[in-house]
């Protein structure tokens, strides 16, 4: 009995110190911001807040995808990052990675088709919670044309979630949305919500 | 659909009314003593229920009662034997330590007193008291007046040579007398090394004095108590309460510390774990830190055990004395190291919190406020409470069997006390249903009172069996 009783402490202690890390449910929330079709000049800071507000709903172990991005390494004009899952491990990869989003210079020209085709081609998967936050005013630019054999395309109702950010109301034509609308669902949201970009922006739309 | 439809007799509805009241007079009148025997069978049934789930009751709740009192009065003789086996411990240890300085004060006193012969013998001897050569000088002087020159001469040179030796003498004995004197002088310390050696016996005997008047002051108290045990039940009751009320608090003191404790140790483990580490289906850092807060309260329990402050677990008292000493050191070792990994996570809780409250104002309000530095009051309060709680668990683990004995005490008299109500209030229903049933008798025979009172009237005017004429 006391043999036995050794064993189980000894086993509890062991999988106290070596326990793995079990794949539990990622939440990856992925930010769009169309700088070339949004007069910056008025919006600059409330998509400043945005991407502020964008790293601060973060937790350890979430995935996050920031674009347009300019990398050296790649073409993707995207950063993608897995938080740690240990919170003072991701406080600093966020603090790090948030110097990086202040840096103006990173911020990519890349075509804003190419780019959300590449952003759904990553949300695809059919595991965790995915959502899509864009930053943009349909009225300046509609939506291009669909490519077909686009590598890394979305499937038609992927399981996603969009959430269309529009800065300035005034500029929002309905029909020009509605178009906008019709393409995210063709690149695989399977749920589409508008909001305005309020200022001071108090809280991101929430992706469950 | 009224009363004409169910029972149309003339058409009439009061007429109609008036004959189902009389039918139903007449029916009940016919109906009266097999409604009078159902009604107070009925009625005696539910009484006589009562009565016995009364008795059964009372019985338990005497049962309880007594098993509670019992249990009570064996809670303050245990708590008074605790007491006055202390105080003859106390007792004991202060005589022990008493006798065991004994010979050593004895020893001291002998030689103080011996030495002080010694010296005393050793020293010199009392000079004997110059002769009377005064006066031997007078009377000479005397003769020297009344006698011739030749013989005056003569007294003369014997009285320099009698005044030469007294003035010889009298410097002796000046000398031997402060010889004297110095020895005795040399003396005093060990005379005052004495008196020390009698004042030191004579306050250990007080003490001795003053230990064995509380000893026989606990032991009345106790012999009191067992005497007085069917007359002081009040007086134990809210001893009992307050016991019962201070163990409780003293747990729920306990709960907190096991909260406070819990939450030093999740937050770090986070950070050592990882969040999306398991063990089966809980998280793997608040299950450590559950495990560790309850190592802790086990290892805690044992220590208290294993030091005789509680006898809560029955093998450790059944242990022999060196196997308690090696239970204990081992448990304290464990004890000591679990304190100080706790301290050591605590000690970087302030870290993680710091620099993830610094990350959150610095995105919040866009201003870049850079790498917090290391709060060192704050890390060090938090490492220092995360080494003492632990601890603290062993001082409650008293409050934890206080509360597990008056707990049953009071669970036991509280019981006898509810159950004892219900059996009274199931008396006063039996009574109750008993009254009705009488009363439900009389308003049956009030309702068809009309032909009962004509039944009277008849059988008034019947000629009695017992009263024929015989012929």
């Amino acid at each position: 009995m006391k043999t036995r009783l050794s064993l189980l402490l000894l086993a509890g202690l062991v999988l106290c110190a070596c326990a793995p890390a079990s794949e539990e449910e990622v939440i990856t929330r992925a930010l769009a911001v169309d700088h070339e079709s949004l007069p910056s000049h008025r919006h600059a800071d409330r998509l400043d807040a945005l991407q502020r507000r964008f790293l601060l709903d973060q937790n350890p172990g979430d995935q996050l995808l920031i674009a347009p991005w300019d990398t050296e390494e790649s073409d993707v004009p995207y950063l993608i990052t897995r938080l740690s899952d240990r919170p003072l491990t991701a406080t600093r990869e966020l603090r790090l990675l948030h110097d990086k989003v202040r840096s103006a210079d990173a911020r990519s020209n890349s075509e804003l088709g190419y780019l959300l085709s590449s952003l759904a081609g990553k949300l695809a998967p059919p595991t965790g919670t995915r959502c899509l936050y864009l930053a943009m005013s349909p009225s300046n630019a509609g939506p291009p044309p669909a490519i077909e054999d686009e590598p890394g395309r979305g499937r038609h109702g992927a399981g996603w979630r969009a959430h269309l950010l529009i800065p300035d109301p005034e500029s929002d034509p309905l029909e020009q949305r509605n178009r906008w609308i019709r393409h995210l669902h063709e690149l695989g949201a399977s749920r589409i919500q508008v909001h305005t970009l309020d200022h001071p922006l108090e809280q991101l739309p929430p992706c469950r | 659909m009224s009363l004409d439809d169910r029972f149309p007799v003339s058409g009439n509805f009061w007429i109609d009314l008036l004959v189902l009241v009389v039918a139903a007079i007449g029916l009940l009148y016919l109906a009266r003593s097999t409604a009078h025997e159902i009604l107070l069978g009925l009625t005696r049934a539910l009484t006589s229920t009562l009565r016995v789930a009364h008795r059964a009751m009372a019985v338990w709740g005497t049962q309880l009662r007594r098993g509670g009192q019992s249990a009570l009065y064996q809670l303050v003789g245990e708590h008074q034997r605790r007491l006055t086996s202390r105080e003859l411990e106390q007792l004991r240890n202060h005589v022990h330590g008493a006798l065991k300085e004994a010979p050593a004060l004895k020893e001291a006193i002998e030689g103080n007193i011996a030495q002080l012969e010694r010296d005393y013998e050793a020293g010199p001897a009392l000079p004997e008291p110059p002769a009377a050569w005064g006066e031997l000088v007078e009377k000479i002087t005397a003769v020297q007046d009344k006698a011739d020159s030749s013989l005056r001469d003569t007294l003369d040179a014997l009285r320099v040579s009698v005044e030469k030796s007294c003035q010889q003498l009298t410097g002796q004995h000046d000398r031997h007398s402060r010889q004297a004197q110095h020895h005795l002088g040399r003396l005093q310390p060990v005379w005052q090394q004495a008196r020390d050696s009698l004042e030191v016996l004579e306050k250990r005997l007080a003490n001795l004095d003053e230990r064995l008047v509380a000893t026989n002051r606990r032991i009345r108290r106790f012999e009191t108590l067992q005497a007085q045990r069917n007359t002081q039940t009040s007086r134990f009751r809210a001893w009992l309460a307050l016991n019962l009320g201070i163990s409780g608090f003293l747990l729920l003191v306990g709960a907190m510390i096991t909260l406070v404790n819990y939450h030093l140790l999740a937050t770090p483990l986070q950070e050592a774990f990882g969040t999306q580490a398991n063990i089966g289906p809980f998280q793997a850092a608040p299950f450590t830190a559950i495990a560790v807060t309850a190592a802790q309260m086990g290892l805690a329990l044992l220590i208290s055990d294993a030091a005789r402050i509680t006898r809560l677990l029955l093998p450790i008292s059944r242990m022999s004395a060196l196997s308690r000493r090696v239970l204990l050191g081992i448990a304290s070792v464990a004890l000591i190291l679990l304190a100080l990994t706790e301290a050591g996570l605590a000690f970087t809780r302030d870290t993680i919190a710091l620099e993830s409250e610094w990350l959150r104002r610095e995105l919040e309000q866009g201003i870049a406020t850079g790498s917090p530095d290391l709060r060192i009051v704050p890390a060090m309060a938090q490492m220092v409470m995360g080494f003492i709680l632990p601890f603290a668990f062993i001082a409650l683990v008293p409050a934890l069997e206080s509360f597990f004995q008056t707990a049953r005490v009071a669970l036991l008299l509280s019981a006898a006390f509810l159950i004892g109500t219900l059996a009274t209030l199931t008396r006063l229903l039996a009574r109750l249903i008993s009254s009705a049933g009488h009363l439900l008798v009389y308003i049956y025979d009030l309702i068809i009172v009309v032909p009962l009172s004509l039944e009277r009237r008849f059988r008034r005017r019947e000629p009695g069996l017992g009263g024929g004429e015989e012929v």
